[in-house]
């Protein structure tokens, strides 16, 4: 979002609104006099100087509170960071919640050039290997139940690589595009369910397919394929991959690659679904 | 019931009856000729093999079959509940998630008194494990609100939404094809 936002002109608006809300994408917003209604910012920084009546919700963009700043409903800011006046508590009387904490992190980690001096802090490394550690766990929770699932999976795309990469490629752009669409065109109460399932097959996909591409690595790695050594070779193939994923730049770009790759090994084995099924009658 | 206190997998009575190397226990063979019950099993195993065998006659096995079946069956319940086969990812997890948690301490034990660095050292894990607790439910709640926000921002911009759709077409058609081909190779 803060990508989109940098490719997009920001203009810094100054805005005097009074009565009812404000909604903006990509422009920077300062609220210098009383706003009644809800404040929406998409890819925008938002200064809030005046008291806020409603919600200030935010996407992908970070809020600063000026000394007569307030938000009288709850301040939501997804993928951003909110920065008080220091020495004061947050004048909100409502809810504070950011669910991206940590986009903020992984956005300048992005943004940081190859060439700056990058030493990561240690509680950046520790956040990075908890992260790995817990997709190892779910993905050893996937094996173990879903083990037949995993291997046909791993099996159809080592068949067919490349209609699982189009697959992946073709599918991230579409679940994209459908979720732009639907929350432009849809009135929402149709566009959120929409957005929320697509969403959640889209990390379904991923979860899952980063399990195969784990086994999948892992079985090539060790050329063993039975189901009992399934297990290790999901673990050799994680310590490939995960491994990868720690290195400088190449591991972004690893890491995301496996990750298109890994929804459209998901979509194209639809989930490790069987090619064919016994209908058994009594 | 069986008459044995560690009764043979039938994939490995298999193994043994057919000459091959036991999947799980690598004492299978040992065990079955010591054993009745188990030795039983194996002769069981190896009856099935030569009425099968009998049954093909001269017909000769398809190729790769046995592999193919080998690669993509599912767990055995035997293999399910025996930890030397997951003990790989499970302590691999284990000692990445330790690491992690070591260098989430690191600042505040270097901060911390000597006399204290246990108690300093709690601080961040329970923090941490705060913070992910709180996230998921706080996550769950906000993420509708959120969005029905960001589509009445959205709702300004229709070019936005009419670009996307006509992305979509070649999008969707790119995706039908695929899966149509997939769908063929089945």
């Amino acid at each position: 979002m803060r990508i989109a936002a940098a490719v997009a002109a920001v203009v810094l608006f100054p805005v005097s609104a009074s009565g009812s809300g404000i909604s903006v994408v990509g422009h920077d917003l300062v609220i210098s006099t009383r706003v009644s209604g809800r404040v929406v910012a998409v890819a925008s920084d938002v200064r809030i100087e005046s008291e806020v009546g409603g919600d200030v919700v935010v996407w992908g963009g970070d809020v600063w509170f000026g000394s007569a700043g307030a938000v009288a409903g709850n301040l939501v800011v997804f993928g951003g960071s909110i920065h008080g006046v220091p020495g004061h508590r947050l004048p909100v009387r409502g809810m504070v919640s950011t669910p991206g904490t940590l986009l903020p992190l992984y956005l300048a980690e992005m943004r940081r050039a190859p060439w700056e001096a990058g030493v990561l802090s240690p509680v950046l490394w520790g956040l990075r290997l908890l992260a790995l550690a817990a997709w190892l766990a779910v993905a050893v929770t996937l094996l173990y139940f879903f083990g037949s699932p995993l291997a046909r999976a791993a099996d159809r795309a080592e068949s067919d690589w490349t209609g699982a990469l189009l697959a992946g490629a073709l599918g991230v752009l579409t679940i994209f595009l459908t979720a732009a669409a639907a929350l432009t065109l849809l009135p929402s109460a149709l566009a959120v369910p929409i957005t929320v399932v697509l969403g959640a097959t889209a990390v379904a996909a991923k979860v899952f397919g980063m399990g195969v591409l784990f086994l999948l690595v892992g079985q090539k790695v060790s050329a063993s394929f039975s189901p009992a050594r399934r297990p290790a070779a999901l673990a050799l193939g994680f310590a490939v991959l995960g491994g990868v994923s720690l290195l400088p730049i190449a591991g972004a770009i690893v890491w995301s690659a496996a990750s298109v790759a890994a929804v459209g090994v998901a979509l194209h084995s639809r989930f490790g679904a069987p090619r064919f099924r016994v209908a058994l009658s009594s | 019931m069986s008459r044995c206190l560690r009764p043979l997998d039938p994939i490995d009575a298999e193994a043994v009856a057919s000459g091959a190397e036991p999947v799980l226990a690598p004492d299978a063979a040992e065990h079955a000729a010591v054993c009745p019950a188990c030795g039983d099993l194996v002769g069981q195993a190896r009856d099935l093999d030569r009425a099968l065998g009998d049954l093909s006659g001269a017909l000769p096995p398809l190729s790769g079959l046995a592999e193919r079946v080998t690669r993509l069956r599912g767990f055995s319940r035997r293999e399910r509940r025996t930890y030397a086969l997951w003990k790989a990812p499970v302590l691999l997890a284990g000692a990445i998630g330790v690491a992690g948690l070591t260098l989430l301490l690191l600042p505040s034990l270097s901060a911390g008194e000597p006399a204290r660095v246990g108690a300093t050292a709690l601080v961040p894990i329970l923090a941490f494990a705060r913070s992910l607790a709180r996230w998921f439910p706080d996550f769950a709640r906000v993420t509708p609100y959120g969005l029905e926000a960001l589509s009445d921002a959205l709702r300004q911009e229709r070019a936005l939404g009419l670009v996307s759709l006509l992305l979509l077409l070649p999008a969707g058609f790119g995706v039908t094809r695929v899966f149509g081909r997939a769908r063929s190779r089945r």
